[in-house]
């Protein structure tokens, strides 16, 4: 377990709110839903730039790179001729989106 | 972020610091994943790099620009015309392979590679690319 130490006001108020540490891990968890929601909307958004960049979902996307050639040239010649680097961060978002949601429900349930 | 994509996330920056000028990046990470872009200056020419590790893989790319024009890009990514070239076929059991590949000549000209470091295309850059400084 991790050591922090608090300010000794801060300290002195929460004990008038009951116990410190029952006071300080419900502030922690309502500060990391309020960070993991902040970061779930960041990466929902640059996700939905990338749908509307490619006109397609990431499932879709990752499908056609994979399977179809012509597909390829017509981005490249009409959308981004660096697809592959939308591609790695647009799976960043996407996969991400549910990697935090994932850890945002395991909070929520403790 | 696990320690050790820290750590050669750092080296990585240092490397490109001694190496590029005006180098600009980002990380980011989730719980299970964690990114690098970054861009620089080479002279006249703009790099472009990208490091995703996820799933268990390390996603990489690295191109270098001339203007618009794509001087060199080195990545694994799963594009079905390396896949040909390397399987001879494309379809749904080739799928999301990564496959480390080089492309040349604005995107015309594409070639297969060994898996690439950082570092070696630090190396590549300076050995192969002119960097022409106005």
């Amino acid at each position: 377990m991790l050591t922090v130490s608090i300010k000794n006001e801060h300290a002195e108020m929460l004990a008038a709110f009951g116990s410190p540490q029952k006071s300080i891990d419900l502030a922690l968890q309502r500060y990391l839903i309020e960070q993991i929601t902040a970061k779930v909307a960041e990466l929902r958004q640059k996700e939905a730039n990338y749908q509307t960049k490619y006109g397609m979902d990431y499932p879709t996307f990752t499908q056609r790179i994979s399977e179809d050639e012509h597909f390829i040239t017509e981005v490249e010649s009409n959308v981004n001729k660096m697809w592959e680097i939308d591609l790695a961060d647009w799976e960043f978002c996407y996969k991400g989106i549910d990697d935090w949601t994932h850890k945002l429900q395991t909070i929520l349930l403790t | 972020m696990d320690t050790q994509i820290t750590d050669h996330f750092a080296d990585l920056i240092a490397l490109a610091q001694t190496t590029f000028e005006q180098v600009d990046y980002v990380t980011d990470i989730t719980p299970k994943r964690a990114i690098l872009r970054f861009n620089a200056k080479y002279g006249s020419c703009r790099v472009f790099v990208t490091e995703l590790f996820s799933d268990g893989l390390r996603k990489y790319r690295y191109y270098v620009l001339r203007g618009d024009w794509v001087e060199a890009g080195f990545d694994n990514s799963p594009d079905a015309r390396a896949i040909r070239l390397k399987s001879g076929k494309i379809g749904k059991e080739h799928a999301g392979e990564q496959i480390p590949h080089l492309h040349q000549e604005d995107k015309s000209k594409l070639s297969l590679t060994e898996e690439m470091s950082f570092a070696a295309f630090v190396d590549w850059v300076t050995a192969n690319i002119q960097p022409m400084t106005h």
